[in-house]
């Protein structure tokens, strides 16, 4: 493959040369999408893109707006954009007067370099075509852009390719995934080339699933050997280099103003140990401060001065964390600024070296049971950590260079929802009783959020959401929370359901569980469990006068791979006893295993349908 | 908008020298009082995350030679109550390019060490930084933000887009409690206001005054209104709310007369009875429909060999709708002249609308244009015919003994199904003399009939067909929808939307047809179809999809509900019991009035033989219900989904 030509419009993309099998379930067809990394120094390149996009409803609006991110260390020009008919002629031409600059953040004073160049692309008659291309030069290189070959599930691929050149002396280091086909590596005049092209690639079913699906997206990730970053050099030759490069340009950055080493060690003073010093000043940190999201995207790897959020009482993630290690330096506890990759569903290739990280946590090393400080919330306990930071591969950066280490995560049996409920039912159809659920581990986080210092109404809104049921009264709600390391909370509340049972000449029907399963569709899927959790539900139901239980669905216990389902039914006098376990593992759930898995969810899910048979006696 | 009286102004103030006028308008900065900083619950609202303790501004028409402006001085005091409240603490303030922001401050009171104790934002940590080509930004964030803090900013700002005719719009409510809400306004007698204020005008208060100021070297007297609210709750959506901007408690002002002295009065805006001459003049509205000449020979070979006069509408609507693609710009005036927009295959809804009314004129039509206000933007004040409540126009047509509202803008709406969005009251229609307000319908209907077959067989397991006729709204989104997803999207959203079936086959019949019916079949079994309880077999006929929750959940509600167009469902099943079965129990028909004659739901169950026959009949034939009769609406969806969630139970003939 040539590099891309400068001749750029002659090209025209008529609609009807799309094969047909891209058409299928497609919002937008990428016609042909090309980048064009030239590397010329650790920290010096210049990236051209060039993409032309057929849209075909109005599913594809997000293409019409170009969003191109620079900053300090990047400078964009030459974009110009083209749009084309259906027949391919062309309708409209959008030059450098069309795009509008503004800053990529809203507030904040650290880092208003970050900024956007915006190009929008006016509606015309679907289907027609957005051609455009712009070129940014980069001052200071620390990523090399990867490169996914799919937008999203409803976006079809007919032409993408990405191509590195670098220089002798420079190393490309790079892997790849899914891809049909090889890298092309070429030397011409001393450099190398490196290619990837991937062609025809369709659009594909996106499902909607309690469980996260896991998309094999074809992809390509590049990252230099040797860089140069804000006049900073490094090197990715180890996560120790590269955690050196990190810690060097985040040094000295810890000076605090003496009112806040005073503060600090009159917090200290009267603890006794390690664990509880760090806990008073991590809460003091949470009091003092609030987290503003001003970083996005490319740029600012280094930390605002511990001084500016001290003063100021607000920073992002960076500057929170660099803030709590400088508060912890000046009781003399040593803690690492801790580099991870926030995300529900991934995390970083450890045997990548490369800047794959997205948040930034605090590490203190302990002898036993080392502490880990989320420093964005004002409310979470201490040493408790998000579920999407958990169980992560985290670079620790210390003054001897980066050291790869593993965050820790709460084991499935304290990954825990209980619920607990007393209820009568009626003949008229209404249940009503005491309902508390108690949430343990990374339940926790999700029950705040929904929960905590929210108005009754807010919460009654929450609770309507997770139930089955459609017509539901909800008072006297309590929330309350046990913050220790493994914290709960607990939601109690009283419930009058309507529509709860329903009932003929002489029986009532009416389904014990709270919450339903729902089935699985057949044709499989790749699914990831990346949460191993436990729900445990234990009702118990009070049978109105003159009725007998007539009959219980029969017990289920089923224990395998994915996890456990239990179903248990017992009578007590006058009252049901229902029991429902419902264990799920860490899996990954490939296309292969989804046929068993499909077998146990759709179990569970007939099980929750069942229905309890109640039969007024003589009287 | 009203240019040319823009100039009518200007030239009055042009033969006058210039003053600048000082600044007299000022509040106090900093006056925080212990009490503020104690943030005890506030009983209205306790579980507010943050609370506006005040929010004063105050307004002056002012002209500095060139142009008018107005210049509102505003101060704003947020209490933040706890942590969930501290996005409150990062501000972005919207304005236009042209307005000019000046003497902004900000600080931040907390209570430390019993004393009161203020950290002020520094010039340097304000920015002002471009939105959008017309819009602008001033950002910042306060430091030292803690539970109970109260925050406080000001600025000055000099209004410049269309001020005299504006003036400034305020909104006393927000999305969390306001306690006090002030807006003074002053202005030269001159000009004469309209004012306009939606969601709850009962709670603003205005006290009239007047002063003498000096505008342009002249004494002036000035006209100071003072609107003022207390305690206003925070702003919260519920379901089936017409337009927001009907319910959020605000004022907008509009120029309606100005009376200089020696001149006699002049309107600036039209009454409803002058209304028509004015846009009949105008050359993006009235002089649009007559500039048609191109589009002569394509009316005549349309509706050549048409004996109806409704099947010239919708040839010649079909037409229109194919040709010109809605840019998605709602307006009742147009862009560009009607020849250019023919030729670009590009305009906004009057650019369309306009054009199919002047074709179905050269074609011998009777057509006018129907200015009105579209749902979200709010209802229409039939007194007052202020020109800025209108957004877009409908062609009003008269064809064989009927009349219809017709609207081109999609070519997968049928002619007389109007977009949801139109269906807002009544519109003006705009026809010299015969001007008056027409019902904003047709006779469409959100509307679908669905036919259950089901086969039971000797294993109790359930299998059939789902036949669903989609009428006009429904029929229309169903198109809309395939259009967009295609049918392998369809059906993907099919199987995720009924997870209780498996779906063997499916097909969409008249697809193409827009005047048509859209008719959904789809072959499936049903998973676990039948429970066996003991000796009885239990089924309940209303699928997955079909019974749900309801969107009337809350226990109170605050706004009126708008369902928009009338519904009508009706769902008929059959279920085939085999032989080796017996029908033991079937839930008793019932019907549940809406109450008022506003709708019914009828619930008939039958058995015939080995057949089981249930059908439900849902019917909302009135649209709009005020707040205050929520509690029949809720109890009217609750009982259907009751009477839905009832079983059939069969038991298994003895051998």
């Amino acid at each position: 493959m040539a590099a891309i030509t400068s001749n750029v419009f002659s090209q025209l993309y008529p609609f009807d040369s799309i094969p047909d099998n891209l058409k299928n379930r497609a919002s937008a067809v990428v016609r042909t999408e090309q980048c064009l990394f030239t590397i010329k120094g650790p920290g010096n390149a210049v990236m051209k893109i060039k993409k032309a996009v057929t849209l075909l409803n109005e599913n594809a609006t997000a293409y019409r707006l170009l969003q191109i991110m620079y900053d300090k260390y990047s400078k964009v020009s030459g974009i110009r954009g083209m749009i084309y008919d259906q027949k391919g002629n062309i309708a409209e031409a959008l030059g450098p007067s069309d795009v509008f600059d503004m800053s990529a953040i809203s507030g904040g004073t650290f880092y208003s370099d970050d900024r956007l160049k915006l190009l929008y692309f006016p509606i015309y008659k679907y289907p027609y075509t957005i051609e455009y291309e712009y070129e940014i030069t980069f001052s200071s290189l620390l990523n090399y852009p990867s490169w996914n070959f799919q937008d999203a599930p409803d976006v079809s691929v007919q032409k993408s390719g990405i191509q590195y050149v670098v220089p002798s002396g420079m190393k490309l280091r790079y892997y790849d995934e899914y891809l049909k086909n090889p890298v092309d590596s070429v030397i011409l005049d001393n450099k190398k080339i490196y290619t990837w092209q991937e062609e025809n690639i369709p659009a594909y079913e996106s499902r909607d699933v309690s469980i996260r699906p896991v998309y094999d997206i074809p992809s390509v990730n590049a990252a230099p050997l040797d860089f140069e970053y804000a006049g900073f050099s490094g090197s990715m030759r180890s996560w120790k280099e590269f955690g050196n490069w990190v810690y060097e340009i985040n040094r000295d950055r810890d000076e605090l103003p003496q009112s806040e080493i005073d503060n600090v060690r009159k917090l200290v003073s009267e603890e006794p140990g390690t664990r509880e010093k760090v806990k008073r000043i991590y809460e003091y940190m949470q009091l003092k401060t609030r987290y503003v999201s001003i970083q996005i995207g490319i740029g600012g790897y280094r930390t605002a001065e511990a001084s500016a959020v001290a003063r100021n009482g607000f920073g992002d993630c960076k500057a929170l964390v660099n803030y709590t290690y400088s508060l912890l330096k000046a009781a003399g506890i040593k803690s690492f600024y801790t580099l991870v990759r926030q995300s529900s569903v991934s995390d970083i290739n450890k045997d990548f070296v490369n800047n794959q990280f997205n948040h930034a946590i605090l590490c203190v090393p302990q002898a036993e049971d080392t502490i880990w400080l989320e420093c964005t919330s004002q409310t979470y306990p201490f040493n408790y950590l998000s579920s999407s930071t958990s169980n992560k591969n985290a670079l620790l950066i210390t003054p001897e260079g980066g050291i790869m280490a593993k965050t820790p995560s709460f084991k499935k049996e304290q990954n825990l929802i209980r619920r607990e409920g007393n209820f009568s039912i009626s003949t008229q159809g209404i249940s009503s009783g005491r309902m508390s659920s108690i949430y343990s581990g990374h339940h926790y986080e999700s029950a705040t959020f929904r929960y905590a210092m929210q108005s009754e109404d807010e919460i009654k809104r929450s609770l309507y959401s997770g139930m089955r049921f459609n017509d539901l009264d909800i008072s006297g709600v309590k929330y309350s929370e046990r913050k220790t390391e493994n914290p709960s909370a607990e939601l109690e509340c009283q419930l009058a359901i309507k529509n709860f049972s329903t009932s003929d000449a002489a029986r009532i029907y009416f389904s014990p569980v709270i919450s339903v399963q729902d089935y699985f569709q057949e044709k499989p899927v790749h699914l990831k469990v990346v949460l191993a959790s436990v729900s445990c539900d234990s009702i118990a139901y009070n049978v109105p006068q003159n009725y007998v239980i007539e009959y219980m669905p029969p017990d289920i216990d089923i224990e395998n791979e994915f996890g456990r389902f239990v179903c248990k039914f017992e009578q007590e006098h006058e009252v049901l006893i229902f029991r429902r376990i419902f264990e799920l593992n860490e899996s990954d759930i490939t296309a292969e295993k989804y046929n068993s898995f499909r077998a146990f969810i759709n179990t569970i899910a007939k099980a929750d349908r069942e229905k309890i048979v109640l039969v007024r006696t003589g009287g | 908008m009203n240019k040319f009286n823009f100039l009518v102004l200007i030239i009055f103030f042009s033969i006058v020298p210039v003053v600048t006028l000082k600044a007299q308008n000022k509040i106090p900065f900093g006056r925080i009082s212990f009490e503020d900083l104690e943030n005890k619950p506030y009983k209205p609202d306790p579980g507010a995350d943050a609370i506006i303790l005040s929010d004063e501004g105050t307004a002056s028409l002012k002209y500095n030679g060139n142009e008018f402006y107005v210049e509102l001085v505003r101060d704003v005091k947020i209490r933040i109550v706890n942590s969930r409240g501290f996005d409150y603490a990062n501000i972005e303030l919207p304005f236009s390019s042209r307005d000019i922001i000046k003497n902004y401050r900000a600080s931040t009171f907390n209570i430390r060490s019993g004393e009161i104790l203020e950290t002020s934002i520094p010039k340097k940590d304000f920015i002002i930084d471009n939105t959008s080509k017309r819009t602008k930004a001033l950002k910042f964030n306060f430091p030292d933000v803690r539970e109970g803090s109260v925050l406080e900013y000001s600025y000055t700002v000099l209004l410049k887009n269309y001020a005299v005719n504006i003036l400034v719009p305020w909104e006393f409510q927000a999305d969390i409690p306001v306690v006090k809400s002030m807006l003074t306004v002053s202005y030269p007698e001159y000009f004469i206001y309209k004012t306009i204020i939606s969601g709850s005008a009962l709670s603003v208060v205005n006290t009239p005054s007047y002063r003498t100021s000096v505008f342009h070297k002249q004494n002036v007297r000035t006209n100071v209104n003072i609107y003022h609210v207390e305690d206003m709750p925070a702003f919260r959506e519920e379901p089936y709310v017409k337009s927001k901007n009907d319910c959020l408690t605000k004022i907008n002002f509009e120029l309606a007369a100005v009376s200089f002295p020696g001149s006699s009065l002049e309107r600036i805006n039209p009454t409803y009875e002058t209304l028509s001459d004015e846009l009949l003049k105008r050359n993006d509205f009235g002089q649009a429909m007559t500039k048609t000449g191109f589009l002569k020979k394509d009316a005549l070979k349309l509706s050549s060999g048409l004996s109806g006069d409704i099947e010239k509408v919708k040839k010649i609507h079909e037409f229109i709708s194919g040709k010109i693609l809605w840019n998605g710009v709602e307006d009742f005036m147009t862009s560009a002249p009607l020849k250019k927009i023919y030729l670009k295959e590009k305009g906004n809804s009057a650019d369309i609308n306009l054009m199919l009314i002047g074709m179905l004129r050269l074609a011998g039509i009777k057509a006018d244009p129907v200015i009105l206000s579209t749902r979200s933007n709010g209802s229409i004040n039939p007194y007052s015919a202020m020109i800025r409540q209108f957004n877009y126009v409908l062609a009003y047509v008269y064809a064989d003994g009927q009349y219809f509202l017709v609207d081109a803008t999609d070519p997968l709406r049928p002619f007389n199904v109007l977009p949801f969005e139109c269906l807002n009251d009544a519109g003006r229609l705009i026809a010299g003399s015969s001007s008056r307000f027409v019902d904003l319908k047709n006779s469409e209907k959100n509307g679908t009939s669905t036919v259950i077959n089901l086969v039971m067989d000797d294993d109790a397991c359930m299998s059939g067909e789902i036949k669903t006729h989609y009428s006009d709204f429904s029929a229309y989104n169903i198109r809309k929808q395939v259009t967009i997803e295609g049918r392998e999207g369809y059906l993907d959203h099919l199987k995720s939307s009924y997870t209780e079936l498996e779906i063997n086959d499916f097909s969409l019949e008249n697809l193409e047809a827009r005047d048509l019916d859209v008719i959904e079949t789809i072959n499936i079994n049903i998973i676990n179809a039948v429970q066996k309880a003991g000796g009885s077999y239990l089924f309940n006929p209303f699928l997955s999809a079909v019974s749900g929750k309801s969107a009337f959940w809350q226990e109170t509600r605050n706004f009126p509900i708008d369902f928009g167009a009338p519904v009508e469902d009706r769902i008929v099943v059959k279920i085939t019991v085999p032989s080796t079965f017996s029908v033991v129990e079937k839930p008793a028909g019932k019907v549940i009035s809406l109450g008022k004659g506003d709708g019914s739901y009828e619930f008939r169950c039958e058995t015939s033989g080995n057949e089981i026959l249930i059908s439900a009949h849902l019917k909302i034939d009135n649209t709009f219900f005020e707040a205050s009769e929520y509690s029949r609406i809720r109890e009217y969806y609750s009982g259907i989904l009751q009477k839905q969630a009832e079983l059939i139970v069969m038991s298994k003939n003895e051998e």
